[in-house]
Order: C-alpha cells, then structure tokens, then sequence
C-alpha cells in the first residue's frame, strides 16, 4: 500500500527545523502560545507570520536525530489540546466563580465560629440556668457539668442519676 | 519578521512585533544581560555578543525562547 501525504498537511520539514502553518481563524493565538510553550523543552520555537492570515510556527529541535514531522504532529495535538481547554474554561467560568464567590463569603462570617477560651466561661454562665434541649430550669449548680468541648452546651451532660429521686 | 543572523561574532535578531510585543522584548534584554552583551536598537533590533563560553549561533533561538517564556508568564533564567 503506498503511504499517501495528506491533503491537509500543515508541516513544511526543512534539513535542521520545521515550519508549522497555522490558520489563525481556527486557533487563537493565546492557543499558539500555550502549545508553543510546550514544545520548549524539545525545539527551539520562533512565530512568525501575520496574526489575521497564518501564523508560521519554526520548531528547531535541541538534539540531533528527531523526527520533524513527528514533532509537528505533537505540536498540533497540543493545539487541538489548548483549544479544548481554553472553551472548556469559558464554558466552566461562570461556575468556578461561584465556587470561588461561597467559598470567600463562608470565611467572611461575622461572628466567630468557635469562640476564644476566655469567652466561653461567661457564655457558660448564661447558659446555666436552663437546659438547652427542654427549656427546663437548672437549680443545682453541681449538676451542671461545664465543658471547654462543648461551649454551646449542646449536650448538657448532666452526672448519673443513682436513685429514684434524682429521678424527680 | 522574525529573523536570527549571525555577523562577526554577534547575534542580530529582528523580531516580528506583532507576536512579540517592545515590553517583552525590554524584559527579556534586562534578564538576558547575564549572557554578554544585549543592545535593544531604536530600529528594534536585538544585538548580543555573547560570553566566549556561549555559542553565538544557539543564543539567538536561546533568546527567543526566553520571550516566550515571559509571554507565557514565567522565567527559566
């Protein structure tokens, strides 16, 4: 089978470098950027051209004995690469800045969320007086069992009642 | 047009500005000054004699990948 070039061939390979041709129309140069600066670390990259018509890329590899066309067919999957990325973002962008939006408005919280150690001695005094869960008054100081763990004195933790009148 | 030329030793690099934009360029002169001489002509061409360790005929492309790199957002040097 004899291996036919394609017709859509944008790779001009030269002795020592490559030149890509890009239609500007298709990929934006933010785009062009990005995969260019991708390939540094394999090529030398130049751009060239005019930004409105076709963009020249020039890739000239580090090392001898690369496959030019091969180099010029990554820098195009990575083309295809950035441009997905960059419509995916802008698809994504009004979300991201949601979640970045109630992410800083739940640490823009007025009050605090656990309150500092010399606080929570005299919120303890307030809540002594009643039970929390039932409203109901609490007369015995001993009973009341304060606890640096549970400022809200949600638990109410209360010692065991050994006889039928702790009942009462 | 962006062309790299070799004469007497030194790297004359005409760069086109539509990709590579005075700023950039400016950047990438300061930083480069390290590698020898780096002159930004009023014809906006760059000029660099490089140090006797560096090779005259890669600091051109060396050059121009280090604007890409401040393009892009970064700085390898």
């Amino acid at each position: 089978m004899i291996e036919e070039e394609s017709i859509l061939d944008n790779i001009e390979v030269h002795k020592k470098f490559a030149i890509i041709s890009i239609n500007p129309k298709l990929y934006p140069l933010s785009v062009i950027y990005s995969a260019a600066y991708w390939l540094l670390d394999k090529a030398h990259v130049i751009i060239d051209g005019d930004p409105e018509t076709e963009i020249l890329v020039e890739i000239r590899p580090r090392v001898k004995n690369v496959d030019l066309k091969e180099l010029g067919y990554k820098f195009n999957d990575e083309l295809i690469n950035y441009a997905v990325y960059t419509v995916q973002a802008t698809r994504n962008k009004k979300l991201r800045e949601m979640i970045v939006e109630n992410a800083l408005s739940g640490n823009l919280r007025t009050g605090p969320v656990n309150p500092p150690k010399f606080d929570q001695n005299s919120q303890q005094k307030n809540n002594e007086k009643a039970c929390i869960p039932c409203g109901a008054p609490i007369n015995n100081e001993a009973d009341w069992l304060p606890t640096t763990e549970d400022p809200e004195s949600i638990a109410n933790i209360r010692p065991a009642r050994n006889s039928p009148k702790d009942f009462r | 047009m962006t062309v790299i030329k070799i004469e007497k030793g030194k790297c004359i690099i005409e760069l086109n500005k539509r990709f590579y934009p005075k700023p950039v360029i400016k950047e990438g002169v300061e930083s480069f000054k390290g590698f020898g001489t780096i002159v930004f002509t009023e014809k906006d061409k760059v000029i660099i004699t490089p140090n006797k360790t560096i090779d005259v005929n890669e600091i051109g492309y060396d050059f121009c990948d280090h604007l890409l790199n401040i393009i892009q957002g970064g700085s390898s040097f």
